[in-house]
Formats: structure tokens, sequence, C-alpha cells
């Protein structure tokens, strides 16, 4: 790589900052994985099997339609529940993750009713903040946790989005190219893009393992624009003094990045080509399922290849029609009671996300780092932007976490369900952000917008209960 | 950084050990640095600062300037600031020549510098929220003769630009997928939201910029397959949408390689189409490589993109240079060239390229070869567009046409009074679904856009008329048209239904409905104190409010709500707008220490909690700020106006227990104008006597200086702004003529 001494662009400190901390023995960094599915988490699904009697009501479900309402409710409870998941089932849905369970917390009872409810609270989900409308992603207030993670513990490629679609309602129910699904945010009004294409973002990431001519040539005319306009701008540059010189010195730092970016890939070209998963008929597939089974192979192998930090999955939308489980409606219709067995479909979407959840962390259980594996050091968080329902309260706001470092976030085989709204002890949705980012050691108290509703203080500092 | 004013964070007077040899200057030797700062000492400070009086504990008489970096280093910088700033010498005192003055404060600065001191001064001269903190007074009194000009920069485009930038290349750009907007407006917030120092393309921004390029580069060259269903046989059939320059196009179709010709044709074509010029000979030799070289490795039209997409990166496509490329005068000040006037005109008005700012009526879709009117940079090409007389003549002819969109004008007035920041404010539930702020800005940018138009007293007006608009559709015909479509949707089998009741039979009353077909959203006129059930509609506007309510802007709904916090009004806040935007005047940043919170207490009005700033400590900043927004508590925080302000929990206000009658007083204290100092009974007495003042007029003339120039005013734009402040006044108040005179001042046109 670099020789000592050579100047070393501020892009790239962190990078060596890294490769140091590495060779000094430092702990690897925490990874993160968001899979943000749509139409809410149903919190009654997620409840282990022994505990159904105890913790699910079973009402009547109302008919089809905007106030449809499913017949399964987690009960309200005034007092924090903290279960060992060790001698409990997991709820059907969720069989897959058995052998995993003691690297699981399953958490409820929280609530995100600072972000706008219904279909879905777009860059609220992550940002925790009100944005957006029923249909549009609306304005970006500020970051959310993904890109925040992102920038803290920077990679060759800080943060890798996936998805199947950029709209949220009507279209296609596969798109392609770069879509912006509203979800995650580097700052105000600053989107960050997502790959809807599996076979595009393969080529982004594991470009220097390319074999194929028409890769080739890609990466060399890449090669050749960038270093032309290196040079272009440093002509330029030359022509212009003083401040305005430090502005378009910025411009070159980022294509410096993104040569850099190169030349740091080709440094790990070898690691990148042990790890570049197959590309196979499913990149390219029209069928939904196919291509999230494809994301999700490339995020595992973007990981293990240490190409980024943070992966945010988004497998679906509500125009999405699940085809490939033989749904006879799309995710809208199901949230709305239609077609035969909306229950069971919305059962087998869930159990769908959490086998492809689990084929991940079981690649990373099998890959060892430091002293432990990889899913030791990496954090895969299962909700939805649409909280508890097809459109959501926001009231209640479940989350699913798997793996992570014992040490700094206790998910350690546990269910836990906090206080119901406006109780004692009820937290937000924020603080369980901010243990995600404590866990990584960026220690924000506050985050987000508060909700006015609720005791300012409870909104403050990470989840006591797992840090 | 606090308070310029004041040396009193320094505390005690200077102790000083090392006997100086006295700032006595020997005529004799040739005027080093050091005596050259010594006599300037003397002869301006020495006064107020030396043996017999010490103001504000500083003393110089008995400075050492061995110790200028070491232990004096701390008064020296603020005496840096000082000077720099024009705090001192106080503007009653006589002034130094400025060059001195600046000359002084080099060398002490230099020293520090060269001694490890960080100085952060000149940052904060071009930092908004230290502008305010330049010298008021000695901008205005006309003791400084410039020269004016602007240093030369780079400025990126405006997010609103660069769209109307990617809608150059065709509507069906979008079949490649959406396309990522790069850039934000910079960390200024008002009118220093296009400050051209702020604004930046950093890595993050290139990541998405090059989204966007490779897809036109993309479009130019193979285009995009798209599955469309075929109208005629309702199936499936791919199509390609592309849409190539010509140049393009001729190398992809010819079987050979690509002659020297077609070579330069393409990079001309590229760098017209991208940025309205073609390329310098230098250019066209390095691009023409560029693409030999690609179309090498990747054939053509992989090299035609590496080219597209070279030409798109290009940092003149991203940031709009002005380097000043025109003559140069006897100062060094260079004139912007002729190419540099037509985009510094077209986006100082307009989001608009200069090259399709057309100056005369706009023909759609005309393809005959009829002559269209001339464009911004047809009229530079021409020769049109050179002097100080040019840019005066066209300036007046884009302000008059009222083909031309000048969407820049009326952001100014947004960014300015901020009343655009209305839906920001989050009300929670408080809030019902009457409260659309969306109307509340409309109705405030009709208002402004009113004046404008009228173009007389324009900031008096706007500070204290209490005639405004109320959903009004722009014009009586639209009225019509839309009562029209609005009855003629209702008919006789739904007698039941709302909007029947409401139009139908308001109509044979002879009451004139309000234009809006939603029921809830009619409610919204109730932020003005206005009953949609029992009003009748005004067919002219703007029309008198109920009296004794209103009284200007800055008691418009849009503009209150845009000024209260999430609960309750916010004085604090309020005072601190007027004292900035209206005062020239500024409140140093709240001290770590201080937990600024206003107590909680059902029982009390807002104005008996916020007595805790009264204590000496926090008056001394808080006496610029309260008493100015006070008056303010005649309106709610939704900014209805009111008598009785409701107590008990925040939640329960909409229909409170306990009220208590509203108090309206305030004062104007220390506000730089002393014939409006005082307390004033009302709203009205306030906003009154700031139309009054002159200081209030040059302080928007500064705002207006910031927002055109891009930067914050310095001492030497002084002519400028004093031309400024006196076209207004000449011309009745005339907003128009003090913009014209801004375009044409040395400030906007010179680059040194």
């Amino acid at each position: 790589m670099l020789s000592a001494g050579a100047a070393i662009s501020p892009l790239l400190a962190p990078f060596m900052q890294r490769a140091r901390a590495e060779a000094d023995g430092a702990a690897p960094p925490l990874r993160f994985v968001f899979v943000v599915k749509s139409s809410g988490l149903t919190p009654a699904e997620l409840v282990p099997q022994e505990m159904t009697d105890e913790r699910v009501v079973v009402g009547d479900a109302t008919n089809s339609g905007p106030n449809y309402q499913q017949a399964l409710q987690l009960k309200p409870t005034n007092t924090l529940i903290d279960r060992p998941l060790a001698k409990l089932t997991l709820h059907e849905s969720m069989a897959a993750l058995e052998p995993f369970k003691d690297r699981v917390a399953i958490v409820q009872g929280l609530s995100g009713k600072m972000c706008r409810g219904g279909h879905s609270s777009w860059f609220g989900a992550m940002g925790c903040y009100r944005a957006g409308g029923e249909h549009d992603s609306g304005n970006i207030i500020g970051p959310t946790i993904d890109a925040l993670l992102a920038k803290h513990q920077p990679s060759i490629f800080p943060h890798v989005g996936l998805t199947t679609r950029g709209r949220l309602m009507g279209g296609t129910s596969i798109e392609d190219g770069v879509v912006y699904p509203g979800l995650s945010a580097w700052s105000r009004n600053r989107q960050v893009p997502y790959q809807a294409t599996p076979l595009t973002a393969y080529k982004e990431l594991f470009s220097v393992a390319a074999t194929s001519q028409d890769d080739l040539i890609a990466n060399r005319l890449n090669g050749t624009l960038l270093d032309f306009m290196v040079g272009d701008i440093k002509r330029l540059q030359s022509n212009i003094a003083g401040a305005e010189k430090e502005k378009l010195e910025i411009y070159l730092d980022g294509f410096e990045g993104l040569r850099e970016r190169q030349r740091r890939l080709k440094g790990v070209e070898a690691q990148v080509r042990r790890h570049a998963p197959v590309v196979t008929d499913k990149y390219t597939s029209k069928v939904e399922t196919d291509r999230i089974e494809a994301h999700f192979d490339i995020a595992t192998a973007a990981l293990i290849a240490g190409l980024t930090n943070v992966v945010t999955i988004r497998p679906d939308g509500l125009g999405t029609l699940y085809t490939g489980l033989a749904a006879d409606k799309g995710v809208h219709g199901l949230g709305h009671g239609e077609g035969a067995d909306p229950i069971g479909h919305r059962r087998n979407i869930r159990r769908f996300h959490v086998e492809q959840i689990t084929r991940l962390a079981a690649k990373l259980k099998s890959t060892p780092e430091g002293r432990g594996t990889m899913l030791d050091n990496t954090v895969i968080v299962y909700f939805s932007d649409a909280g508890e329902k097809h459109h959501a309260s926001s009231t209640q706001w479940p989350f699913v976490l798997v793996g992570g470092p014992a040490s700094k976030l206790k998910t350690t085989g546990r269910y836990l369900q906090y206080p119901s709204y406006q109780q004692p002890r009820h937290r937000t949705i924020a603080n369980l952000h901010m243990t995600l980012a404590h866990a990584a050691g960026l220690k924000f108290e506050t985050f987000g917008q508060l909700d006015l509703n609720l005791d300012e203080q409870s909104q403050h500092g990470p989840l006591r209960e797992l840090v | 950084m606090q308070d310029l004013n004041s040396f009193r964070a320094l505390g005690v007077v200077v102790a000083l050990t090392i006997a100086l040899s006295g700032l006595h200057v020997d005529a004799a030797e040739p005027p080093t640095d050091e005596s050259r700062t010594k006599a300037f000492l003397t002869k301006h400070c020495l006064s107020c600062h030396g043996p017999d009086t010490q103001e504000k504990s500083v003393a110089f008489h008995k400075l050492d300037f061995a110790r200028l970096a070491g232990k004096d280093a701390h008064l020296w910088i603020k005496v840096v600031e000082q000077l720099k700033f024009g705090q001192m010498p106080p503007p009653d005192a006589p002034q130094p020549a400025r060059l001195d003055a600046e000359r002084v404060a080099s060398w002490i600065q230099s020293r520090l510098v060269e001694a490890g001191h960080e100085l952060d001064v000149d940052h904060k001269l071009g930092q908004p929220s230290y502008a305010n903190l330049l010298n008021h007074e000695k901008l205005f009194d006309g003791s400084i003769t410039g020269p004016a000009f602007s240093p030369p920069r780079l400025w990126r485009l405006h997010p609103e630009a660069y769209s109307l930038f990617l809608e150059t290349f065709g509507r069906q750009l979008a079949e490649g997928g959406p396309l990522s907007k790069p850039f934000t407006v910079g960390d200024g917030k008002g009118v220093a939201s296009n400050y051209a120092a702020l604004s930046l393309a950093d890595s993050a921004t290139l990541g998405q910029l090059m989204l966007n390029c490779r897809q036109i580069a993309t479009w130019q060259t193979v285009g995009f397959r798209r599955l469309k269903k075929d109208n005629r046989t309702k199936e499936m059939v791919e199509r390609i949408f592309i849409n190539s320059p010509q140049s393009f196009a001729e190398i992809i179709a010819n079987q050979d390689a690509p002659t020297d010709t077609q070579i330069a044709a393409a990079v001309s074509e590229e760098f017209e189409l991208v940025l309205s010029r073609p390329p310098s000979e230098d250019e066209a030799s390095a691009y023409g490589d560029l693409l030999r070289r690609s179309i090498e490795i990747g054939g053509k039209a992989n090299g035609l993109h590496t080219l597209a997409m070279a030409v798109l990166l290009r940092p003149d496509a991203i940031y709009r240079m002005e380097v000043g490329l025109g003559k140069t005068d006897e100062h060094g000040r260079r004139m912007l060239s002729p190419y540099e006037l037509a985009h510094a005109i077209a986006y100082a008005l307009t989001d608009t390229p200069p090259d399709q700012l057309l100056l005369g009526p706009r023909k759609p879709n005309d393809r005959s070869q009829r002559p269209q009117p001339p464009s911004l940079m047809d009229l530079a090409e021409r020769g049109e567009l050179k002097t100080r007389a040019d840019v005066q003549r066209v300036v007046n002819q884009i302000w008059e046409n009222d083909h031309i969109e000048q969407p820049r004008i009326l952001r100014f007035f947004q960014e300015f009074f901020g009343y655009h920041a209305a839906e920001t404010v989050f009300k929670g539930d408080r809030a019902n679904r009457a409260f659309v702020t969306k109307f509340l800005v409309s109705d405030a940018d009709q208002f402004v856009l009113h004046h404008v138009a009228r173009d007389r007293d324009v900031l008096k007006e706007l500070l204290t008329t209490d005639r405004y608009f109320v959903q009004w559709p722009g014009s009586r015909q639209e009225y019509d048209r839309r009562i029209d479509s609005i009855t003629k949707r209702n008919n006789n089998s739904q007698r039941k239904d709302v909007n029947f009741k409401y139009f139908v039979e308001r109509t044979a009353k002879g009451l004139h409905p309000i234009p809006q077909a939603n029921p809830t959203w009619r409610q919204t006129v109730r932020f003005y104190n206005l009953d949609e059930r029992t009003w009748d509609f005004p067919l002219e506007q703007p029309f008198a409010m109920p009296p004794k309510e209103r009284v200007g802007i800055l008691t418009h709904p849009a503009w209150l709500v845009a000024w209260s916090g999430n609960f309750e009004n916010d004085p604090i806040r309020r005072g601190k707008w007027i004292r900035e935007h209206l005062l020239a005047g500024s409140i140093p940043e709240i001290p770590i220490t201080v937990n600024a919170q206003v107590p909680e207490d059902p029982h009390k009005t807002l104005r008996d909690r916020l007595q805790v700033t009264r204590k000496e400590y926090c008056w001394q900043c808080h006496q610029k700020m309260e008493p100015l927004g006070l008056p303010f508590e005649a309106f709610t925080d939704f900014g209805r106006f009111r008598t009785k302000e409701g107590l008990g929990h925040t939640h329960a206000l909409g229909n409170p227990k306990e009220t208590a009658p509203v108090i309206t007083s305030g004062q104007i204290i220390k506000s730089g104008d002393a014939s409006i100092d005082g307390d004033v009974a009302d709203v009205r007495d306030l906003m009154h006597r700031l139309a009054n003042s002159p200081r209030v007029r040059q302080s928007f003339v500064r705002h207006a200086f910031r927002y055109w120039m891009g930067r914050n005013e310095k001492l030497g734009d002084s002519p400028t702004l004093i031309a400024a402040d006196k076209a207004y006044v000449d011309n009745g108040g005339s907003f128009k003529s003090m913009v014209i005179e801004l375009l044409t001042s040395d400030s906007f046109l010179c680059r040194k």
C-alpha cells in the first residue's frame, strides 16, 4: 500500500488508522446490517410460542380495507418484561433463527411517535423525526442512524444500500438502477442512494475481481477518467488563488478519493476475489425473492471482504408482489387484509426475511475474526419503516437484533418488552438507535426530534437494559 | 466569540511590568511597522486607553511589543478584531485612514501568527453570523470611499439552478432512473444560504453527481432500453431512449475510426451543451486526446461516454467561476467579462442558465425559423454586455419582463423574513387539520410580491400595512373560474353536501365564498381571526384585516408561526430576529454555562415566566431581545390575535379554564438609533417606530447586499451600501432601484 511518509489524503486517513489499529491488536470495527421491511413488523408474531397465552390477545379481525386490523395483538404491559429465550421456542416465522437464539434480542414496546405513522415513516424510521407524506419521502430533516454509523466507521464503501425498488407504492414490482427509497440520509437534504440491480451492485463492489472483457474495459475507462479529472482540475487550480483554490481542492479530493478507492480495492484484490459471490441467475432474475437472496449474498460478501461496515437492505416496498412465495396480492394488499390468506402470506414474507438474515448470520459465524467470529462484531437489525403494522400508529415499534459483541450489546437471547406508551420507563426507537451508536462508540445522548408527549429525560441515552 | 464592543472579557487592567520606551516616534528614522503601529496607537487609542483613562480596563501606554505575541497576546488578538471589524476607534472619534488601520492590524496579526497564535478574525469576517459586527455607522457615514470589489470566486450552482440544468438535457432523461439532488444549500441560514464561500462540492456530493453524469452520458451515447406498452398492440415492447449530440451520432454511425475533425466536433459540441461555451485551444486538445484514448480502450460508444462524463464533471459545470476576466482598472480590479456577467446576472435574478434566459416573450415549441428573442448569452456574444450601463439596461429589462420567472427576488424576502419556515415548526397534536401552513406561507408570498410589484416604500409597507392576501387565487377571473368549477361539481342531489351549502346557499345570500373546495382548508382563515362561516370573501385583495389587529409582515401568521416554539410563542428568538435583521445588531452566543430554559408554570403567563432573564448577568444580553419580542404576545403561537392568554397545561390550551389579560408593551433598548429607543405601547407602536428608522432601512440594505453578493459586506463596500440606500430613498422606497444599484456596483462587477 502506501509507503510511510507519502502524503496521505484525508480520505485515506481513517483506513490507515484502522489498519494500524488492527496491527496493534485493537478490536475490529462494529458492523451493522439494517434490514428494513415495509408494511410493519407484527409484534404479536414475534412472541415466543410459550409466551403466547401470556402476551398475545386474539380478537376479531376487522374487514379488509383502510381500517383493517389483524386479530392478533400484543398485550400491553406496565412493567418491563425481560425473559431469556434459552428455554423458549421462537415464533414459527422466526424458526430459522433457533440455532442462533443465544445471539438474538427481540425488543418490543418502543414507540416512535416523533415520526409520522401510516404507510411509512420514511427517513424518520432511522432518523427519528417527522418527515414525508403518504406517497413521498418529503424533506430530509437530518441524518439517519445507518449513515451516522457509516461515517463513524468509514470503509472503502462507507454505506451499501441494497433494495429491489425505489418507490414505496405503485410502479413495477422490481425496479432497476440507482434508486432512492427515502430511508437513509447523510445529512439534512442529502439522501443516500440504493442499488436496485444486484448485478450493478456486484460490479460496483467487486469490480476488481471482474474477469469479463466488458468489465475490464469499464474499469480501465473509469481509471482513465479519474486520472484525467485529477489532471484537469489541477490545471485549473493553477489559475486560481486563495480561498477559492481550497474549494477546488475539496472537489479534487473527491476524485482522488475515488482513485484511492480503486487503488485500495487493488490492494485488497486477492481478498475481494476470494470472497466475491458467484454471479448466478438470481442476479438478473425478475423474481423478487431471487433478487433479495442475491442482495443478501452481496451484503455478506462485502462485509467479509472488508469492503464496508454498514449495509442497509430494503427487501421490499408496498408495491412488491412476492411471486416467489406464491402471494396472490402485493404487500400493500396483504397489509389491508386482501386476498385468500393475508396473514399467512405476511408470515411467509417474514419467514423468508428471517431465513435470509439467518443465512447471513451463519456465514458470519463461520468466519473467524479476532478471538471470535465476525458475528461477534456485526449487528443485524430487523424492523420496518412502518412500525408495528401496515398503517402504523407508531405507539409500538418492534425490533429484532441478531449478533454483536456481548460486551457492548446484550443481545444474548432475550425477549424484552418495554412498558407501553406513556407508562413509566417507556422508551422510544431513538433510545434503540442510540444503543447501537453507543455500542459503536458514538456516544450521543439525544437523537432526532423529541416526542413532545413523552417525558424528555426518558428519551435521552441508550436502552440501559441492552448496554 | 463574544461582544467585540467591549474588552470586558479581559477583566482587569492589563498589568504591565516591563516598562516600555514609550510610544514616541522618532521622526528622523524611516517608519517601520513597529513605529507605525506605535504612532497609530498614540494618535487613535491613548486618549481613552492611556495613562489618564483606561476605558473597559484597557490601556496601551505601557504595552511592550516584545510581549505582543507572549503574555499580552489575548489583548492584541482583540485589537486586531476591533480594527478589522471597524469597531474601534468609535465612530464619534476622529477616524484613521482605512489603509492605515488595516496595515496596523495586519502587522499585529502577522506577529501573532508567527508566534503560533490562531486568529479566526478573517474567518469571522466571512461568516454570516458575525456580519453585523462590522461597524454599522462606519459603513454608512461616508468616511470610507472604497474601492469596492469582491474577491475572485467559485460559486456553486444553487440546487434549483442545478435542477434546471438537468432539464436542459430533455425530459426523457428520467427514463434512466431518478436523478439525484447532489447539492444542498450551504451552512448559512437565511440570506446567507447561497454564500459563495459556504457552498462546496465535497466527496459525498461528487458521488451523487457522478451518478447523474453517468446517466446523462448514457443518454447521450447508447441510451436506455426500457420495456414500454405499445399503445396500439398493448404489448410490451423494448424501446430505446436516447438523445445523442449530432457529432456523437456521426462518430458512432461511421464504420471508420473518427477523424480529427469529428473528434474536435464532439468535444466542441459537448462543451457547448454543458458549459454554453466552446473549449479553449488547450481544452480542445486535452479532451480530444482523452476521447481518442478512451475509444482505443473501449470502442466508440464507451469513448464518447467517457468524454461526456469528463465534461459534465468539470468544476466549471458545477461551480460558476467569477474570476474577473475583463479589463483591469487603476486600483488593480478586474471587471467581470461578458461571459461572466451573463451568468452573474442570470443567477442573480433567476435560476435559468444565461443561454436560456430569453429577453422577450418565450415562444414555446416554435419550430419555425422566426427569430427568437436574444438570450443573455447572445447579448454577451454580440458585445452588448460589457459596461456598467449595459448591465443596468439588461437588469432593468429582465426585471420589467413578466415572462421571465424571477424566483430569486421572492426567495430574498423568504430568507430575510424567514416566514417560509412556518411548516418546519412542529406543533404536534395541538395543531388541527385546518392548520395548513402552506396556505399561510403562500398568502405571505403574495403579500410580498404585491409590494415588490408596487415598488413604493416597500420595506415600510411590509412592516406596517394591515392589508393582507388570504387564499387569493390571483385575479378576479381566476376566482370566478374556480367558483364555477366547484359549483358545477355540486348538483341538487347533493343538497346536504357541506360544499353545496357553503357555495350555493352563500351565493344566494349575496355572500362571496372562499374559492376553496376543501371545507377543512377553508378553516385556515381562522388563523387570521376570520370566520369562514360568516366571512364575505373580498374580491379585491389585499384587503384590510380586522381593525387594530395586524401590522405588517411580522404580525402575519406565517411569520409568527415560523418564529414560534412547539408549545408557545418565542419572544427571545423574535426579539433576536429584529435585533439582527432590522437593527443590524448582534447578540453574543449563549454562554456554555447557561442552561437556557424558560421555567414551566401553568399558572403564569410566558411574559411572567421570562422574568428569569432580568437578572443582571442575563439581562446584559437579553435586554436586546425580549423587549422587542414581547409585543408579539398579542398573538398566539399559531398567529391568531388575542387579548387573553390561556393558562394551564400546554395540551389543554385549546379551551383554557384560566386566562390572564395579555400585556403587549415592550421596549427598544440601545438600537443604535436614539430616536426610536424607549418604551413601546404595543406591536403597532413598535412596528411604526422601526419602519421610520433609517437604521432599519440600512439594515435591510445590508442584508440585500449579502444575498446578492453572496458574502458579508466589508468596510470597503461602504460606497455600494450608501448608493443602494440612496437609490432606495430617492426613488420613493423602490426595492427595484436598490437591487439594480447593487447589481451595477463595483462590489458586484469588480474582482480583485
